[in-house]
């Protein structure tokens, strides 16, 4: 079963409290207008237990910089339609990664998609459904067809309502030509790995996993490896830009 | 391989065994490899290779500054040789490296000249290949002196010595992503006790903690040292800091009064231990960064290396994997010491071993039964005449005795002054991850 048991734990990570904070009205990409409510204002609320030094810092104390560009490719998306992978990396926060179906190293690629989870639920509990997005782009172009892809994008939605869900696009590319360039463009290191006796590919993607914090203007604004990726982090740094936002707009 | 499309590397293995197994799971690491960004994969096995960053001499062999690699595996024919040369042309000061967050590319240093040397270590770890230069380090920094090269995810932290306005000691921090563009610059503190000045830098990201330590600027280390050491006001120009920095938000927690120049930054990243260390190179002194009770953190003065009246010059420190010992370095008597640090606030000197006429760098391997040793300081800092011994010496370490390994002397070898050593491996999937499960992940959210 590819979703793991320790989805509970990251949960129970997840849940841990976050950073005090004032009470927030704010705008977030594409022009979408989120009013308070008491589950929005929460999402900034919620306390960490973190001691100074030892934690994290205040959402919205520090400044996330630009690293680069995400540059203009095209992807597969879950219906076998070719999309710009703008569509995926602007008009709203979008936390990336890299991936393949068959990683079964559970300090990779599911760890992540754990994360993403704990991050999904968090998102969807404060009613913070739209200010972000997922995305996942495969490794793996000849086994992960957009076929899989759509199975996956349907097994991530949970059991959250339509109208409060966050976005989960998995997106692949037509071949392994078409993805070099495009993880190059990230900086992911992958190594594909080649059976001497054939000179076929194996299922083996050997990658030190990274996820990326990209802004509403896909802009990449924070990269994490798999070693120290949290959820804690991810929705910290998240509320970081969303305050940024906010302030651009007042 | 071309740095911008360097990230896959398709490569032959010896069996299909690896089928449906996708990335192995690896186990939880006890320390770092000598002084590794926590971000960047590590040889916990028998390093193959290793690094020297050389510093040209006029009149030795080509004269220029060089990355030199050395066959150290013991079951190689060229086991304990030099077995290739990449020449940058010209000299700089060659000093410091790191490699970046996968292990792919080496960023090498020239504290004079400023520029930045990128070599890819993958492609053909054997022979690293300059790809890239980056030449207007000082323009787009304002920052003089490339010292410490630390991998962080995707990027690369840079930590000057000195400063574009007045070669002085006001120094900072520059970022860059993995493929030589600038990011951003963060100045030293100056304020609440700062005095500018910079050194090393090391991470500790289950506790979001940075430690940096304060050196001199361009105007003291180019300067030849038995002149700066009759000069007054020179000698005043030492960093007398260290500072603990929030490392997500890239901003001072706390200043430290740590007289005399703090020098190599180390954490022990022994789970649970999250204790940083320092020594003082005027001053001799060692240094230790813990939190109270109250999770704020506090500087220990722990101990005193040799006798400070006749300044041994502690230089390279080095922990071992349990982070219950710790190689020190002083440079002017040529020793090396061993310090117990079961007890990091009482940590005791164990053992000395007189290495050379002069001796800088020390890098133990993982599992510290071998200990290897580079004797360059700076071009202008180093011994003249016959003690100016240039070599790299490995030893083999049981606990109790180093025992004489190899060695090359690299004047009649004709490279040139040996300053920074790094591992490698001739297949890079053998490296493992300093921290690999899953429990350790919570770290951050438990503190």
């Amino acid at each position: 079963m590819w979703l793991p048991s320790r989805f509970v734990f990251i949960l129970a990570v997840s849940l841990l409290g976050l950073a005090t904070f004032s009470s927030v009205w704010f705008l977030a990409g594409c022009g979408e207008i989120f009013s308070p409510n008491d589950q929005t204002e929460s999402f900034f609320h919620e306390t960490t237990n973190a001691k100074p030094g030892s934690g994290l810092p205040k959402p919205g104390t520090y400044k996330l910089e630009r690293i680069f560009q995400v540059p203009a490719y095209q992807v597969l998306d879950s219906k076998g339609e070719v999309q710009s992978l703008s569509k995926y990396t602007q008009g709203k926060l979008t936390l990336l990664t890299f991936f393949y179906q068959r990683c079964s190293d559970v300090n990779g690629c599911p760890y992540a998609i754990g994360v993403f989870h704990s991050v999904k639920d968090k998102l969807e509990k404060h009613k913070m459904s739209q200010a972000v997005r997922l995305v996942n782009i495969s490794f793996d172009p000849e086994r992960d067809t957009p076929v899989m892809m759509a199975g996956l994008e349907k097994q991530m939605k949970g059991t959250s309502q339509p109208e409060n869900r966050v976005e989960w696009n998995f997106v692949t590319t037509p071949s392994v030509n078409h993805l070099l360039p495009l993880i190059d463009a990230f900086g992911q290191n992958v190594d594909i790995e080649l059976d001497p006796k054939t000179g076929d590919q194996t299922l083996t993607y050997q990658h030190v996993l990274k996820v990326f914090l990209i802004d509403e203007k896909g802009s990449v604004r924070e990269i994490y490896s798999t070693s120290y990726l949290d959820a804690e982090i991810l929705l910290n740094d998240i509320k970081t830009l969303l305050l940024e936002q906010k302030d651009i707009l007042n | 391989m071309k740095l911008k499309e360097s990230v896959v590397a398709i490569r032959k293995i010896s069996q299909v065994a690896l089928l449906g197994m996708g990335m192995m799971t690896l186990p939880l690491a006890n320390a770092d490899e000598s002084s590794c960004s926590p971000f960047t994969p590590l040889v916990k096995g028998q390093e193959d290779f290793v690094y020297v960053w050389t510093l040209g001499v006029k009149g030795i062999g080509d004269e220029s500054d060089k990355l030199v690699t050395v066959d150290v595996n013991p079951k190689s024919k060229a086991y304990g040789k030099v077995i290739a040369k990449t020449s940058v042309g010209g000299r700089g000061e060659a000093h410091h490296m790191g490699f970046t967050d996968d292990r792919k590319f080496m960023w090498a240093g020239a504290l004079d000249s400023n520029k930045i040397f990128i070599f890819d270590v993958a492609t053909n770890p054997a022979k690293p290949k300059l790809v890239k230069t980056i030449n207007n380090f000082v323009p787009k920094t304002g920052l003089v002196g490339p010292h410490t090269f630390y991998a962080t995810p995707g990027r690369m932290v840079v930590a000057a010595l000195s400063n574009a306005k007045d070669h002085g000691g006001q120094t900072g921090l520059a970022v860059y992503t993995n493929a030589g563009e600038y990011v951003a610059t963060y100045p030293m503190p100056t304020t609440n006790g700062g005095d500018g000045f910079g050194y090393d830098v090391a991470i500790n990201p289950n506790k979001n903690a940075m430690l940096t330590t304060a050196f001199t600027g361009w105007n003291n280390y180019m300067a030849d040292l038995g002149k700066l050491v009759k000069d007054p006001e020179a000698m005043k120009q030492f960093g007398n800091t260290t500072v603990m920095w929030d490392y997500k938000s890239m901003k001072p927690l706390k200043i430290f009064n740590t007289p005399g120049a703090a020098l190599e930054a180390r954490w022990s990243f022994k789970p649970g231990d999250n204790w940083a260390v320092t020594t003082t190179a005027l001053t001799s002194n060692i240094f230790v960064y813990k939190q109270d009770d109250k999770g704020e953190w506090q500087q220990h003065k722990v101990g005193t290396i040799g006798d400070p009246a006749k300044i041994p010059l502690p230089v390279d420190i080095a922990l071992i994997p349990d982070g219950k010992g710790m190689w020190i370095n002083t440079f002017m008597d040529g020793t090396t010491r061993f310090w117990d640090m079961t007890d990091p606030l009482n940590p005791k000197e164990t053992y000395t071993k007189k290495i050379g006429s002069q001796v800088n760098m020390v890098s133990p391997s993982f599992d510290g039964t071998r200990v290897y040793y580079t004797t360059s300081l700076l071009g202008n800092w180093d011994m003249k005449g016959k003690a100016d011994e240039q070599f790299l010496k490995m030893y083999h370490w049981d606990g109790k005795e180093l025992k004489p390994g190899f060695e090359i002397d690299f004047y009649k070898e004709k490279l040139g002054r040996a300053h920074h050593m790094k591992f490698q491996v001739r297949d890079l999937k053998t490296l493992q991850p300093l921290q690999a499960t899953v429990e350790s992940k919570t770290k951050v959210a438990s503190n």
